[in-house]
């Protein structure tokens, strides 16, 4: 399930990307708005791994975990 | 048309389709007001993900939920890449919707959500008037509105929505057809005199 809803988001992100460097029209504001995105993503995509490694996952049911 | 003010300010723009020869003489998208507005939403829900940053640690003490802190943590860092999403979304529907005004033709590309992407063009010799709109109190003091290009082609108007100095616009987009307008008669001319001397 986790991986599922973290894959959702990285297609999103790769979506993000690929709007913001297909269609640009200066170079130089594309590759700062672009960097800034995946600045910002990988850093919530850290918290948000950290986090799931500290949730005890066996102590849901199965159906949850897969 | 020696437009070396604008040239000069987008000279290191271009967008797909441009032609050669072609220079960009404007570059127009909604008034920074709409982004404004399309931004506080997104405000009030970040600021209910604090919220929720601060109280979650109180209200897992006080009340017998089988939910830890990791993983409340882990469903608050969804929310804020879902947050992250929808700025960089909503930022990229204002940035992609833009009216180019060349020294050939305007330009509308209108990005509408993230994968529906609509482009016309207007060459200037077929602008038949222009006139502008400016619509309630907030818009006359920041001065944007709407500027309708009618049009002689399939496409019967052509409107500029929610731009910045609509009548400044306005008044570019005449001169350029009236400059293009009177090239296409010198070279008519030019033909008709080669053509019979």
């Amino acid at each position: 399930m986790y991986f599922i809803i973290l894959s959702v988001f990285l297609f999103g992100a790769l979506a993000i990307i690929y709007h913001l460097q297909a269609y640009q029209f200066n170079r130089r504001i594309a590759m700062f708005t672009t960097l800034l995105f995946i600045a910002g993503f990988l850093i919530v995509l850290a918290v948000n791994v950290v986090s799931a490694i500290k949730v005890d996952w066996s102590s849901f049911p199965i159906v949850i975990i897969s | 048309m020696r437009n070396k003010g604008y040239q000069h300010k987008y000279i290191d723009f271009s967008f797909k389709g441009k032609r050669e020869e072609e220079e960009i003489i404007l570059m127009l998208r909604r008034h920074w007001l709409i982004l404004l507005m399309e931004f506080i939403p997104l405000g009030f829900f970040l600021i209910c993900l604090l919220f929720i940053d601060i109280i979650g640690p109180f209200v897992l003490e006080l009340f017998p939920f089988q939910m830890s802190q990791s993983l409340l943590n882990l469903g608050e860092s969804f929310l804020y890449m879902f947050f992250w999403f929808l700025v960089f979304i909503v930022w990229i529907d204002y940035y992609l919707d833009v009216w180019i005004v060349t020294d050939q033709r305007i330009v509308n590309i209108e990005q509408k959500g993230l994968f529906r992407r609509e482009i016309s063009e207007l060459e200037h010799s077929k602008i038949q008037d222009v006139t502008t709109e400016i619509h309630g109190i907030i818009a006359t003091l920041l001065k944007f509105g709407y500027v309708y290009v009618q049009t002689a082609g399939e496409r019967s108007r052509f409107v500029f929505k929610q731009v910045p100095n609509p009548v400044l616009v306005r008044t570019l987009i005449m001169k350029l057809q009236k400059q293009v307008i009177k090239k296409e008669k010198i070279m008519e001319g030019k033909i008709l005199r080669g053509k019979f001397s």
